[in-house]
Formats: structure tokens, C-alpha cells, sequence
């Protein structure tokens, strides 16, 4: 195990590009009712880099809007949508370090479908969709700063996982003291996310104990159900434990859960269209 | 095009039934109630030897993702799955 500590990490997280303005306000206005759509159009088109992509993605029908929508000011039909586009959009868009070993457009891939599955969890047990989506999309955003603080690591990680068919975090555990989701989970703190989406990354492998609540409990389920449903085309893919625990605490039933599949898988393959990842 | 499943409303309420036709008009009046998703019946062009192989390659996968064990609720997880791919390929 390398002497490399969290702290250590964390104190060289500026190899991490920050979030985008725009996704940092609309993650930030997650629980405020006042948070209004002239407050994220103002946002949102001080970053003209992102108007066109956040345009074509409200238009792939990914996030079920019901018109065709050709100017920001538009966009005001459905708030709370355009916050999830803008985000997923913001995100994808800034966070990309790559090398030979490691492919961000695979890792974003996973992250949306994710973030779909929380979405679809959070509406099936009526919790907060877009703080579900949120947290689902910025689930995995240890391992990109893994990557980006100590490359050769994170690739020993990687190698470990592919040669020894070994779930990502005890792979971790044999290179770090800490795992990408305690790595993502700080990271969040030290961005100074809500609380609810530190919880939803810091706790996604590992829900037994249920101290990172429902947040937690649902990107575990909805990290597990994206494997189960082979969204991400990832390479090997195998789905990883699943919490007995997490699972009654929310009330999932798979078998009644079953018939939103096709929806989550119709809207996935939507949005990894709409921002380039396919 | 035809629906496969009826549309039903928040209510419970059924706005189209199960085959009904998809026209123009119809499908604008559920694009205005922002509808974000329905199911049409495709018709299916494979002969049984197709539908054979694409179960087959169904199952083969569903063995390989959920490969190794655990618990209860990923057991059950992997029923609804299969369930669900196995509907689909056949």
C-alpha cells in the first residue's frame, strides 16, 4: 500500500479542473425554492461554450421535454430538467483527463447511466430526482481525481481490477488506504456540495451501515442497477454486491421495479447520443 | 406504428388502449401532455433460429456480468434482469 494518504490527495485536488460555474450554482441551488429559471439562463449563457450542447440535449427527448426548444430562454419550460441537461452537460464537458490507461468518455458513460438509474429510483420511492441525478452523476468523481493526482496508482488500480477480476474498491484498498468513493465523497466537502450529494458519492460502496442515509443508500442501488442493466459498455463489466440493508431500507421491490427498465435504458441511450459519449 | 401497452394518466386513467393506431394526430396530442414515454409494438422479422441465438447470447451475458456470488438482494435483482432480457430476445 502506498504511504500516498486521502489528505495528501485531497491537498493536490487543483490537478482537477473545479466545476463549471453554471454546474457549481446548479448544484449548489439543489434545495432552494427560490432558485429561479432567469437565475440559470443568466448562468447558463455566460458559457456559450455549453448553450449549443445543453440545446441539443434538451432536444434528444433524454430528459422528456415535450416541445423543441431552439433558445435558452426556452429552456424556461422546464426548470428542473434544464438543470439536469446543463449539468450533465458542464460536467462531461470540463472533467476529461485521459491517457492510454484510462478513457474518461467510458467512466462518464457509467456515470450517466448512473445518474438515470438514481433518477428513476428517486421517482419510484418520491425523493428528490435532480439532487438523485446529481449525485449519480458525480458518483465516480474520486477516480477521476485519482487519476489525475497520481496517474501511474490509479493504473495499478485499473490493472489489478482487470487482471485479478477484482471489484474496483478492494483493488483500491490494495494501492491506497482509501477508496474512490471516500476520495469522491471529501472532494465534494472541499467543493462545498450539499451535504445530501457528498452522502450519495461517499456512501455508494458502502451502504451496510446506512450512515450516509438515503442518498446513500440510493446510488448504491442505483450504481448496482446500472451494472445489472450494462449501461456504460464497460469493459468486463461485473455487477458488484448489492445491500439487502439499502434495499429494504428504500422498499425496492425488483421484481415491481422491473417495468421501469425500458424507460431508463431508452432515456440513457438518449443522452449518451445527445452529449457525444456514443 | 401501434402502441403495445395502454397510456395511462396520472390518475389511472387510460388515454389510448393497448394497439391502437399511431397517427400524426395522436402523436402530438400526447407529445402536449408532455407524455415522455411510450411503448410501440415493432413487428418482429426474426425466424426461430435468429430468436434462438439472440436468447443464447442473452443468457450467455447475463451468466457473465453476474458472475460470482452474493447476496439475497442481488439474487433477486438478477432474476428481474434476466427476466426482462430474456422477454426481450425472445
Amino acid at each position: 500500500v502506498t504511504a500516498l494518504t486521502l489528505t495528501d490527495i485531497l491537498a493536490r485536488a487543483s490537478a482537477l479542473p473545479t466545476l463549471p460555474e453554471v454546474a457549481q450554482y446548479i448544484i449548489t441551488t439543489i434545495d432552494d425554492e427560490t432558485a429561479n429559471a432567469e437565475n440559470l439562463v443568466e448562468h447558463l449563457n455566460t458559457d456559450p461554450a455549453v448553450v449549443a450542447r445543453v440545446l441539443a440535449s434538451a432536444n434528444s427527448g433524454a430528459f422528456g421535454l415535450a416541445n423543441h426548444i431552439d433558445s435558452t430562454r426556452q429552456l424556461i419550460l422546464g426548470l428542473e430538467k434544464i438543470r439536469s441537461i446543463t449539468l450533465a452537460t458542464a460536467v462531461v464537458d470540463r472533467i476529461n483527463p485521459a491517457s492510454q490507461a484510462f478513457n474518461p468518455r467510458v467512466l462518464w458513460r457509467h456515470s450517466l447511466g448512473v445518474a438515470m438509474c438514481a433518477r428513476a429510483i428517486a421517482e419510484a420511492i418520491d425523493f428528490n430526482a435532480e439532487a438523485a441525478f446529481t449525485a449519480g452523476l458525480l458518483h465516480d468523481i474520486g477516480q477521476l481525481l485519482l487519476f489525475a493526482v497520481t496517474p501511474d496508482l490509479f493504473g495499478e488500480v485499473l490493472t489489478r481490477r482487470q487482471n485479478l477480476d477484482e471489484c474496483i474498491v478492494d483493488a483500491e484498498h490494495a494501492v491506497f488506504d482509501f477508496d474512490h468513493a471516500q476520495a469522491g465523497g471529501e472532494l465534494a466537502r472541499l467543493w462545498k456540495l450539499p451535504a445530501a450529494i457528498a452522502d450519495g458519492i461517499n456512501g455508494h460502496h458502502n451502504p451496510e451501515s446506512g450512515e450516509f442515509g438515503e442518498m446513500g443508500d440510493l446510488i448504491h442501488l442505483a450504481e448496482v442497477l446500472s451494472h445489472a442493466l450494462d449501461l456504460g459498455e464497460l469493459p468486463n463489466n461485473k455487477v458488484p454486491e448489492l445491500s439487502v440493508a439499502a434495499c429494504a431500507r428504500l422498499g425496492i421491490d425488483w421484481q415491481v421495479f422491473a417495468r421501469r427498465f425500458v424507460e431508463i435504458e431508452a432515456r440513457y441511450d438518449e443522452l449518451t447520443l445527445a452529449l457525444g459519449l456514443r | 406504428m401501434v402502441t403495445a401497452a395502454a397510456i395511462l394518466v396520472r390518475k389511472g386513467e387510460e388515454l389510448l388502449p393497448s394497439g391502437k393506431v399511431l397517427d400524426s394526430a395522436i402523436i402530438e396530442s400526447i407529445r402536449r401532455r408532455a407524455i415522455r414515454f411510450i411503448m410501440v409494438n415493432v413487428p418482429d422479422t426474426r425466424d426461430e433460429e435468429a430468436i434462438r441465438r439472440d436468447v443464447e447470447m442473452a443468457e450467455k451475458r447475463l451468466l457473465h456480468i453476474f458472475r460470482g456470488g452474493g447476496s439475497e438482494a442481488r439474487a433477486e435483482l438478477q432474476r428481474a434482469i434476466t427476466a426482462f432480457r430474456l422477454r426481450q430476445a425472445s
